[in-house]
């Protein structure tokens, strides 16, 4: 856990308020159980609880140990209380419940006192268990009403790594819930936007949500307009698949899909990454040697942490220039480009015979799906079947699910919305300066993330500032609608007017971007590149449920009794 | 300076340097109270008293009625309720910080009621320990209590909305303890209760946690009393002494000598800094300087402790005895000379038409805007409505020659809102005696919430529309009133009338009035009304009370919150019959994969049962699977300690193999599914192979490995037979082939065999990924240089020869293939000194030559 966290305030929004909140939150919770204590974390809350407070802080309020939450019974502890501080799920209910049964039966004398604090809320599911399994009398249950937490000066995360699973694959919604509450929330802090635009059925469901919560607070709901945040905008991950499964190409992607960034690393990287970015850039940066980094991180001694980068460089750059990474870049980019399906394939093949990680392969395989719409039939089986083959048909329960999620699927006919979007998105640029970049498509190389295209087009207007014929082609509504409130002041939706554009140079908008199901690096930077740029003059705070990658998104959707038996298998 | 009109400087009893008052609130509206036989609770802030005969009083009985009654009045004695106590010996009782009455049954039940005298449902119990060994006393404060028991334990409730009954750390006490007081959690340090208990010659401060001796040397203790603020504790010793030390202990304060031996029937502290002790007819006032008054009574009295006073209730009169605040005093005092009294005085000359008004006010002119806030200050703690009307004309007097910065106008606008609502409370007909300081200790909102409790609904909108607060929760609570009391009134005129209240109201939750409706038994007035509620989380657990489960899941359903939806479902699973219940999640899908993913980690059995009733075959498969996954994992980890003893484990295996088959004959149901039908069918097979052929091998590293480590470990042990077993039965194609057994020889460094393996028939893949792996592995020069020789292209050829730094051979290839430009770069690399650069030279001069 870092030492000292970075304050985040210097951002278009003062995002530092929402971690002082949740600061406070926490340390009303662990005060609200007196004497010493332990901690028992989800591993989950464990990554992310370091962005909100120091091992010291935890150990000034009375913690003694921290421990992650398992089904062993808990050993002797020295001290009687014990706070759980687990995501409200049921899996985690479960679990609390088989861990105070088994001390109950292995040490009851120890005369345990159990909080049990879920994130966010204390839910009926959870609450039912614990009467089930008869350990309800056992336990004080609260709640932790932690909404967005801060990773950067213009970007939130609710860390809800299986949103993207649970909407596309479970049809579980209850992610969506969290995200309402949460930007609820965030505009009872900074006041309430006036426009609200989305796109894709994740997004229209926040919309609907956020009008009901804001007509269940009635006249305290917060007044839209006129507060710092100009617009919201919704971002359904669905709308745009492709994305997360290309490789990343720019300094932060990079790190992170060779060494995939946890938590506390990211943020500090980001800081510390622009000023080296802005001279330096490392996508494509086989071509510099490294004698040169090194030579200009020299200049930069007065910065902290640049042997760390040095190192991150370095490391990157070994992975990059592996013929592995070359290769799977350009079976990318010719989908993308969408041809040579058949060498794509082929080289697809090759990599599983050559043991190329599983979910750089299904990666592929998922992009070649989405960018193709659907696996031509003569692949179909045979990838997957060479999928199990080579990794085990463990995985069969995954491709299944990746099937459900419409990642992976069979061609069907048709040749797929790719090929019009790739055209009315402009998504493919030819010449990319990667030194002064004048286009997002930068990070992937060429390639625009659709994404970002659609957050430039609806910032740029009017409107969704593309044809409503263009907009089918993505899956779910699109909606743009003005949050405001009736004469009564009870909140109220109303159709968007058109706005007057002229006026709009003057003042630099606030637009808070929600991505449901996750974000990744590459996309975050195309945002900042897109909110430097004069003519679109925004300033953009980021919002999502997760900070992803392609494989990463690809491992939330394996089953948990997939990992077991994998691991045993390593045995 | 003469006596100042209407002083009430009269009636004040001089303490030290401070003065002291007694001011009678009411005269009490009961007439048959005898409080010496009674045990009586008085909430703080002037509210409610509630009284039950004391039955350890030897009291004479009149009349028939035996069972005692429970009377509830407001402070000035208007009777609010009376119900006959049918339960057990009372152990204690008192008022809760939201003025329900809690009655503590000595067999541990505690029993809550409304000022009103209706039970509440809230009723709870302390737990069989507690309960078997009696509850001998009771101090209830205002979020909970503590109860002592015949064993001389402790246990407390802290939380009355969620009541869970705590044991306190005492023990080892053999005699019951003297007296005890409780410190309030939001007083402690640690935010729990704590318990000062005076037992053998010292106290003992209880937590859960511990018990520690405070080391009090004036033992035994017979009264103990704790400051309203928490921070201080008096004591009265055996020795007839009223201590005072700071609450932990830590600090000796004060001592008074009594001169009696007797305690006091009653210790309690008078604000913050003054004790009162009570005797029978006596009532002694000891002020934090040693000073002291004396009062003697007519009647028993029952001292109620204030955070400004101490009130005094007896059979007939409800008296506030207090100190006289500052801004008072400054202005009554006889002979007083500050600024407000001048200033007072100067409007009474004013009010005479006496000139002399303006020669006071000259003399004070300096310090004017002082004496202006010593007037207001002093109407606000006025309590008599003479002297509050007095002392504002003085301050609007003197304010009349202040600047506007000196003197804030609002203030005296404020002041006097404030007082017309405390007169109001205080009238008999309220009878809530608030003094401004207890006012704003207990803040505004707090009052109209006990106003609306009281069901002065009236007084409380009007104060709050005066205060600029939200009249919704008054509307609601009086909506709910209305409900109770209109029960003959049909449901829709009933809602019509609420409805027409609440309309202007944009805050107001129907929900609470229909939950309220519901519970008097009038569904469908509930219903009605809860068409109107646009809370979805309030709206659905009422839907469910009123067995509406349909539009109740509906409404969670929209709600878009997983947790509502989960409420309804359990309360469904629970009450229809299990096809109506599945028919129910076959029309809602949202729904129904929210209650399989609970039912896949709690009850799997109904979840197949769903899925089976419901034809998703596939869903049943993945059941299978999964609990093939876990099985093998279980073999896995038990043959790993097992070391290879396979037989133990053979049962085990077999069942992931049936597991796998009944997957694959499910997944067959479906045309969609067969895929995974085929994947599951072949997985069954490999895992027999791998077992066959451990058994044949006696090695027992191939169970549970992929297709691809198989073969893998099959090449590196160099059992072809196997392999080509394998290859044959999973179809595996020529290419996939090579490239595994290559790459598997390169990585085991097995060069004699990659060597004959690129030897074999035509290898499908070609020679390259040879030369690259035995490349990448480093394998010897000559391996490479015999594999790059298989090259069937010359250009390629010396390529390789050359990327491998076999310079000679590289020459000799290219000059072969006739590549000028590969002699070039050869020459480069090698320079034209040594020998071989020459020959290089000359092969490309040949070339040159040749070519010309």
């Amino acid at each position: 856990m870092a030492a000292i966290l970075p304050n985040y305030n210097e951002g278009p929004l003062a995002l530092g308020h929402l971690r002082e909140e949740a600061r406070r939150l926490l340390i009303e919770l662990l005060d609200s159980r007196r004497g010493k204590k332990v901690l028992v974390l989800d591993p989950k809350v464990s990554g992310f609880l370091g962005l909100l407070a120091e091992v010291s802080l935890l150990k000034e309020h009375g913690i003694e140990q921290l421990l992650h939450l398992s089904t062993e019974p808990l050993g002797d502890l020295g001290v009687r209380n014990v706070i759980y501080l687990v995501r409200a799920s049921i899996e985690n209910a479960k679990q609390i419940a088989e861990q105070i049964k088994e001390t109950n039966r292995v040490r009851a004398a120890a005369g345990f006192e159990y909080a049990v604090y879920f994130l966010p809320r204390r839910t009926i599911a959870c609450e039912r268990i614990f009467q089930e399994e008869g350990v309800y009398g056992d336990i004080v249950a609260g709640e932790f009403p932690l909404g967005f937490i801060p990773f950067d000066y213009d970007l939130l995360s609710l860390e809800l790594g299986t949103a993207y699973r649970e909407l596309v694959a479970e049809g579980d919604r209850s992610s969506l819930y969290g995200v309402a509450r949460a930007l609820t929330r965030l505009q009872a802090l900074y006041g309430g936007a006036a426009m609200l635009k989305g796109k894709g059925p994740a997004a229209a469901a926040v919309r609907s949500l956020l009008l009901r919560m804001r007509q269940e607070l009635g006249p305290e709901a917060p007044i839209t307009g006129g507060g710092p945040i100009d617009e919201i905008i919704l971002l359904d991950r669905e709308v745009d698949a492709v994305t997360p499964m290309c490789t990343q190409l720019t300094y932060e992607g990079l790190v992170d899909e060779t060494m995939q960034i946890k938590y506390a690393v990211g943020p500090q990287l980001g800081q510390r990454a622009k000023s080296i970015q802005s001279d330096y850039k490392t996508s494509k940066a086989a071509e510099r040697s490294l004698a040169e980094l090194k030579e200009f991180a020299s200049q930069l001694k007065a910065l902290p942490n640049i042997q760390r980068h040095i190192g991150l460089a370095e490391a990157v750059n070994r992975a990059i220039a592996a013929p592995a990474f070359r290769a799977r870049v350009s079976v990318e980019q010719s989908l993308l480009d969408g041809h040579g399906l058949d060498a794509s394939a082929e080289s697809i093949e090759e990599m599983m015979c050559n043991e190329e990680d599983l979910f750089v392969v299904l990666r592929l395989m998922c992009l070649l799906s989405l960018t193709q719409g659907g696996v031509p039939k003569k692949y179909y089986d045979a990838l997957r079947k060479e999928v199990l083959h080579s990794y085990g048909h463990e995985y069969m329960l995954m491709l299944s699910k990746l099937q459900d999620a419409g990642l992976l699927v069979k061609h069907e006919g048709g040749k797929g919305n790719f090929t019009a979007l790739k055209r009315a998105f402009r998504l493919l640029v030819d010449d990319v300066d990667d030194k002064n970049p004048t286009d997002i498509a930068y990070v992937f190389s060429g390639y625009a993330p659709l994404s970002v295209r659609l957050v430039e087009a609806a910032v740029k207007g009017p409107g969704w500032g593309v044809g409503e014929e263009v907009l089918r082609l993505l899956p779910g509504p699109s909606f743009e609608v003005e949050q405001t409130s009736d004469d009564k002041g009870l909140p109220i939706e109303k159709p968007a007017q058109d706005r007057k554009l002229t006026g709009v140079s003057k003042k630099r908008r606030v637009v808070v971007v929600v991505f449901m199901g996750g974000i990744t690096f590459a996309e975050i930077a195309a945002l900042r590149f897109l909110g430097s740029q004069p003519e679109v003059n925004c300033a953009f705070v980021i919002a999502t449920t997760k900070l992803i990658n392609g494989t990463s998104l690809l491992e939330s959707i394996v089953d948990d009794s997939i990992k077991t038996a994998k691991e045993v298998a390593v045995l | 300076m003469g006596s100042r009109g209407l002083s009430p400087a009269g009636e004040w009893e001089a303490c030290g340097d401070r003065f002291y008052e007694k001011h009678e609130l009411y005269t009490m509206a009961w007439s048959d109270v005898k409080l010496d036989q009674m045990r009586v609770a008085c909430a703080r802030y002037g509210g409610p008293i509630a009284m039950v005969r004391d039955d350890r009083k030897l009291v004479v009985v009149s009349g028939g009625i035996t069972k005692p009654v429970v009377r509830i009045f407001t402070a000035a004695g208007e009777t609010l309720a009376a119900f006959v106590w049918d339960h057990g010996r009372v152990a204690g009782l008192g008022w809760t910080n939201e003025e329900d009455l809690l009655i503590v049954e000595n067999g541990g039940e505690v029993h809550m009621y409304s000022m009103h005298g209706q039970k509440l449902p809230r009723s709870f119990s302390l737990g069989s320990e507690a309960a078997a060994e009696r509850i001998t006393d009771c101090v209830v404060y205002g979020d909970g209590l503590v109860a002592l028991t015949g064993a001389h334990r402790l246990w407390t409730v802290s939380n009355l909305e969620e009541p869970r009954p705590q044991k306190l750390a005492l023990s080892g006490l053999t005699e019951p303890p003297h007296c005890f007081a409780v410190i309030e959690p939001r007083h402690t340090l640690s935010g729990c209760v704590e318990v000062l208990v005076a037992a053998r010659d010292s106290v003992i401060v209880v937590d859960a946690d511990a018990a520690n001796d405070a080391g009090v040397p004036n033992g035994p203790i017979t009264k103990l009393s704790v400051a309203p603020n928490g921070q201080f504790v008096a004591a009265f010793t055996g020795e007839g002494k009223l201590v005072v030390w700071t609450a932990d202990f830590g600090k000796f304060l004060s001592e008074f000598a009594t001169q009696s031996d007797t305690p006091p029937e009653q210790v309690a502290w008078c604000g913050t800094d003054s004790v009162v002790l009570y005797w029978e007819d006596i009532l002694l006032l000891v002020g934090p300087y040693g000073d002291w008054v004396k009062y003697s009574l007519e009647e028993p009295a029952v001292l109620v402790t204030e955070c400004d006073g101490v009130r005094l209730i007896s059979d007939t009169t409800h008296e506030l005895l207090r100190r006289v605040p500052d801004c008072l005093a400054d202005v009554y005092r006889v002979g007083s000379t500050a600024p407000g009294a001048l200033l007072y005085d100067a409007r009474e000359l004013f009010d005479q038409q006496n000139a002399k008004a303006d020669e006071g006010l000259r003399s004070i002119v300096a310090s004017l805007p002082e004496a202006v806030a010593t007037c207001v200050d002093a109407a606000q703690a006025e309590l008599d409505e003479t002297r509050q009307v007095a002392l504002m004309k003085a301050a609007c007097y003197g304010r009349a020659f202040c600047s506007a910065e000196a003197f804030p106008r609002d203030r005296i606008v404020t002041v006097c809102r404030q007082l017309r609502i405390l007169n109001a409370l205080r009238a008999h007909g309220i009878g809530l005696p608030l003094t401004a300081a207890q006012a704003e200790a207990l803040a505004m909102p707090v009052v109209v919430s006990r106003l609306i409790n009281a069901r002065r609904h009236l007084l409380a909108l009007r104060i709050a529309t005066l205060l600029g607060m939200g009249p919704e929760k008054v509307l609601v609570h009086w909506a709910c009133t209305k409900v109770s009391a209109a029960s003959d009134v049909p449901d829709a005129a009933l809602r019509d009338a609420i409805t027409a209240r609440l309309a202007g109201c944009p805050g107001a939750r129907y929900a609470t009035v229909a939950a309220h409706a519901q519970a008097v038994g009038r569904k469908g007035l509930a219903a009605l009304l809860l068409e109107h509620e646009t809370c979805a989380a309030e709206q659905v657990p009422l839907l469910l009370g009123l067995g509406e489960e349909e539009r109740a899941l509906g409404a969670a359903l929209d709600s878009g919150d997983a947790d509502l939806v989960y409420l309804v479902l359990f309360r469904m699973q629970r009450t229809l019959p299990l096809q109506q219940f599945l028919a129910v999640l076959a029309a809602r899908p949202a729904a129904r994969s929210l209650f399989n993913a609970y039912c896949a980690q709690m009850e799997p059995e109904l979840l197949e049962q769903i899925n089976m009733a419901t034809g998703v075959y596939e869903g049943v498969a993945a059941m299978r699977v999964r609990e093939a996954l876990a099985a093998s994992a279980k073999l896995g980890r038990a043959r790993s300690a097992a070391n290879g003893a396979a037989r133990a484990v053979e049962p085990a295996a077999a069942e992931v193999i049936r597991l796998l088959d009944r997957a694959s004959d499910l997944y067959a149901q479906t045309k969609e599914h067969g895929f995974q039908s085929r994947s599951a069918a072949e997985w069954a097979r490999l895992r027999r192979v791998q077992a066959e052929l451990e058994a044949e091998t006696g090695n027992a590293a191939l169970l549970g490995l992929s297709l691809a480590d198989t073969l893998r470990q099959c090449v590196r042990l160099g059992n072809h037979r196997a392999a080509a077993r394998l290859r044959a039965d999973f179809k595996v194609s020529d290419r996939r082939f090579w490239w595994l057994k290559l790459k598997t020889l390169a990585a085991a460094k097995d060069w004699e065999g990659l060597e004959v393996f690129a030897r074999e028939k035509k290898s499908p893949i070609g020679i390259e990924p040879f030369v690259a792996a035995a490349k990448q592995h480093g394998a010897p020069d000559a391996t490479v240089s015999r594999i790059i020789a298989r090259l069937p292209d010359g250009k390629r050829k010396a390529e390789e020869y050359a990327a491998a730094g076999l310079l000679q051979e590289a020459a000799e290839c290219a000059a072969r293939a006739r590549d000028s430009d590969m002699l070039s770069k050869l020459q480069d690399m090698i320079g034209t000194v040594s020998p071989l650069g020459v020959a290089v030279g000359q092969l490309k001069d040949r070339l040159q030559s040749g070519s010309r």
